[in-house]
């Protein structure tokens, strides 16, 4: 007689019945993530349609400072866009998905001891939350992807007229966005809300809980985490005293300093002096006595391996939402 | 086969053992009675027996060998809890097809047939159905995917006797149809006769008595006898409970015949149980399991 | 009383009053346990003491059926033949014949009867007229 705790199939069949009975919800997911993108959809139509051919030069171009030249671009810097709040707002929308799609269904299946029905039916626990979560976090991922492609479109031409993101999508607002992030994202909030929705039964207290929870890993990642991880490994190059700017528009500085000939940073004396002196002294001053102004910067084709590092860290910790919400199941003796 | 079978069962929560050193071989096919006061154990032996709880020590296997909870157990095993759990939000015929997806021997035809003969209408919501329709529908769901053993926690206490009758009478058509096991806790001791054909008595997370029904009623005899001789009687024969009234006593003992000095008569499965319950430490197990 | 006994009860009064006969079908298990949600086993330990009394018998595949009514013979009649079972009992017991026993040859003299006709003498599963050297 086997012994195995837990069949695939099963899994599978909650996954259907959950389907059919959260469609509801599970469409407001899809439509949480579709209108913000039909928004900036059409946004980025229209940006396209008023810069006419500089949108294709714009592309080309890496600096975007020839095209800038073109007429077209002043009336199209000087247009109202939505830009920035747009892409500040949807970077909340993977919390809102698990707050209003997420833990309302979850809190009502525990509060009613809906929950208790799988057992009629022969369902164990891991299938349940493999067939609940799995529907979810699919739904969410889809959504999640589609609108983060959209955006990355849109962000072509919008981070132009932008002033949150001058820096090429390194900055929190557009890096939160790019689809793999966007997923991590949104697949992190909806594992939360199950160990949440198991701690909190009651539904408005629940969600609190959720929103504190995403806020504090959310404000970790972005301003912690990821200032650690574009420290490491930064590349070095020689920059113009004392401009605090990399090689490329779009590469991400990090910090520049001046090195003495021995290797060792200029002491405040020199910064000091230097200070006193124009532009052109100063470069004189520097070449002659065996100065170098370094900037250390991370390339802008690193982004994306940032990016993915990023993503991969919230699907570590989605993964150990869902194992904390396993083990919790098991715990609690009245379930 | 042996539906369920325990040797040295126990699960403790924390530090206290809601069941100790239990042993059982229940035979498939009878509506087995779990009777004992609260806080027995009889809450965590369902439990246990669903695989929603693994024993703390011994040893536990339903269906003939198979491990509690595992997937084939699953299969053969419905657990039904005192709050009869539905999907309440959901029509009754949204309910048969989701059983339908989650439960590949599913008998659609059977279900909709008992329901339709209870009067049970497809198109209203599960939650707004009366409390012994719930009860109806949540029995037909857990019958429909022809389980071997179904466990009963308690599910019938919230509904009035008439429901209750219904609800019994659907069981025991099951019983009688498919040969299903049934385990009931029930705390309705005079029903017991009627509906169990095994009796298991939990008291303080032990086994008291383990046997079947007739071999209950046949190996035990209410006894009236002298007041004086009461004291005696135990020497005699097994005596379970004695009470004095006055200069009668009443006894209840383990024996096929009465004593010289006593008259005995049949004893009734109401007057059994209530007699053991009354003495946690008498006992009445059979003898040694089998071995396999 | 004992939940069968109330059963075997009711089939009694239900002969006596005429409302069943000899030939009759009992209900089917399952129906009598769907309308009184009673045990099953119940209704069969009821069934098989109706057969005990000879009141029913059951035909496999058929169903149990009416074999005869209670008090088919007069009253005298019945009386002088408990007296005779009454001796005959007398007669096993002093012979160290216990109670299941003498109900196991009550069962077999029973089953011959049956199979057997008066002249007995009939092993159980031979047919009238078979020879005894089993030539056709």
């Amino acid at each position: 007689m086997t012994a195995a705790a837990w069949s695939p199939g099963i899994a599978v069949r909650m996954a259907r019945v959950t389907w059919y009975r959260h469609r509801g919800a599970l469409a407001g997911i899809a439509g949480l993530f579709a209108l913000p993108a039909a928004v900036v959809l059409a946004e980025g139509l229209a940006m396209r349609s008023a810069l006419g051919g500089l949108s294709r030069c714009l592309m080309t171009d890496a600096q975007g400072s020839v095209c800038a030249g073109w007429p077209a671009w002043d009336g199209f810097l000087n247009r109202s866009w939505y830009v920035d709040d747009l892409a500040q707002a949807m970077n909340v929308l993977p919390l809102l998905a698990a707050m209003f799609a997420g833990v309302p269904w979850l809190t009502r299946e525990f509060e009613t001891g809906n929950f208790r029905y799988t057992w009629v039916q022969g369902i164990g626990r891991r299938e349940w939350l493999l067939g609940t979560f799995g529907p979810l976090a699919a739904t969410g991922a889809v959504a999640a992807a589609v609108g983060g492609l959209v955006f990355g479109w849109w962000y072509q031409i919008a981070q132009w007229p932008s002033s949150a993101f001058p820096y090429g999508g390194w900055s929190w607002v557009p890096f939160g966005l790019v689809p793999e992030v966007a997923v991590g994202w949104t697949v992190f909030a909806l594992a939360l809300a199950l160990p949440v929705a198991l701690l909190v039964r009651r539904t408005v207290l629940a969600m609190a809980a959720c929103a504190a929870g995403y806020s504090a890993v959310f404000t970790l990642v972005n301003w912690r985490l990821r200032d650690w991880l574009v420290s490491l490994a930064p590349a070095i190059a020689r920059g113009h005293y004392p401009n605090q700017i990399a090689p490329s528009w779009n590469d991400l500085f990090l910090r520049g300093w001046l090195a003495g000939p021995g290797g060792n940073q200029a002491s405040s004396r020199v910064v000091g002096k230097l200070n006193g002196l124009t532009g052109t002294q100063a470069d004189r001053w520097i070449a002659q006595h065996h100065y170098v102004y370094l900037v250390a910067y991370q390339p802008h084709d690193r982004l994306q391996l940032f990016q993915f590092s990023v993503a991969a860290v919230l699907l570590a910790a989605a993964a150990a939402m869902t194992l904390a919400a396993c083990w919790l199941l098991r715990r609690h003796p009245a379930e | 086969m042996t539906v369920i079978e325990a040797q040295r069962l126990g699960k403790r929560y924390r530090n206290i053992w809601a069941l100790r050193d239990c042993g059982l071989s229940v035979p498939a096919g009878h509506v087995v009675a779990l009777v004992g006061p609260n806080g027995a154990g009889k809450t965590t032996l369902l439990r246990l027996l669903a695989g929603l709880a693994a024993p703390s020590a011994g040893r536990l296997r339903v269906l003939g060998g198979c491990q509690p909870g595992s997937v084939a157990a699953r299969e053969g095993v419905s657990y039904l809890d005192q709050q009869m759990p539905l999907y309440r939000n959901l029509r009754v015929r949204d309910l048969l097809r989701v059983a339908e997806a989650m439960n590949p021997r599913w008998h659609g035809e059977l279900a909709e047939a008992r329901l339709a003969a209870l009067g049970i209408p497809v198109r209203r919501k599960a939650g707004r159905l009366s409390g012994g329709q719930q009860a109806q529908l949540a029995l037909t769901l857990a019958i429909a995917r022809r389980p071997r053993l179904l466990l009963l926690d308690e599910p019938l206490a919230s509904l009035d006797p008439l429901a209750r009758q219904d609800a019994m009478a659907a069981l025991m058509t099951s019983v009688a149809e498919d040969g299903l096991s049934v385990v009931l806790s029930s705390h309705v001791v005079p029903e017991l006769e009627r509906v169990a054909s095994y009796l298991i008595v939990l008291s303080g997370g032990r086994v008291q008595v383990a046997a079947t029904v007739e071999s209950l009623l046949d190996t035990h005899r209410a006894l009236i006898g002298p007041a004086r001789d009461a004291a005696r009687l135990a020497e005699q024969v097994p005596v379970v409970t004695v009470s004095r009234a006055g200069r009668q006593a009443q006894a209840l003992a383990r024996t096929a015949a009465a004593p010289s000095g006593w008259v005995g008569r049949p004893v009734t499965m109401e007057e059994l149980v209530l007699g053991y319950l009354r003495e946690p430490t008498a006992r009445a197990l059979p003898g040694p399991a089998v071995t396999r | 009383m004992p939940t069968y006994l109330q059963l075997v009860h009711q089939v009694d009064y239900a002969l006596r009053l005429g409302f069943l006969a000899a030939g009759d079908r009992l209900p089917r298990i399952k129906d009598v346990t769907r309308s009184l949600a009673v045990n099953p086993d119940t209704v069969m330990k009821a069934y098989r003491e109706l057969e005990v009394r000879g009141i029913a018998a059951g035909r496999p595949g058929l169903g149990t059926f009416i074999v005869a009514a209670p008090d088919v013979a007069g009253l005298g009649e019945m009386t002088a033949l408990q007296r005779k079972l009454v001796s005959w009992l007398a007669e096993a017991a002093a012979a160290g014949v216990d109670e299941l026993g003498m109900k196991a040859l009550f069962a077999a003299a029973l089953r011959d009867f049956h199979h057997g006709g008066s002249a007995g003498g009939h092993l159980p599963g031979r047919e009238v007229g078979d020879r005894a050297d089993g030539a056709a």
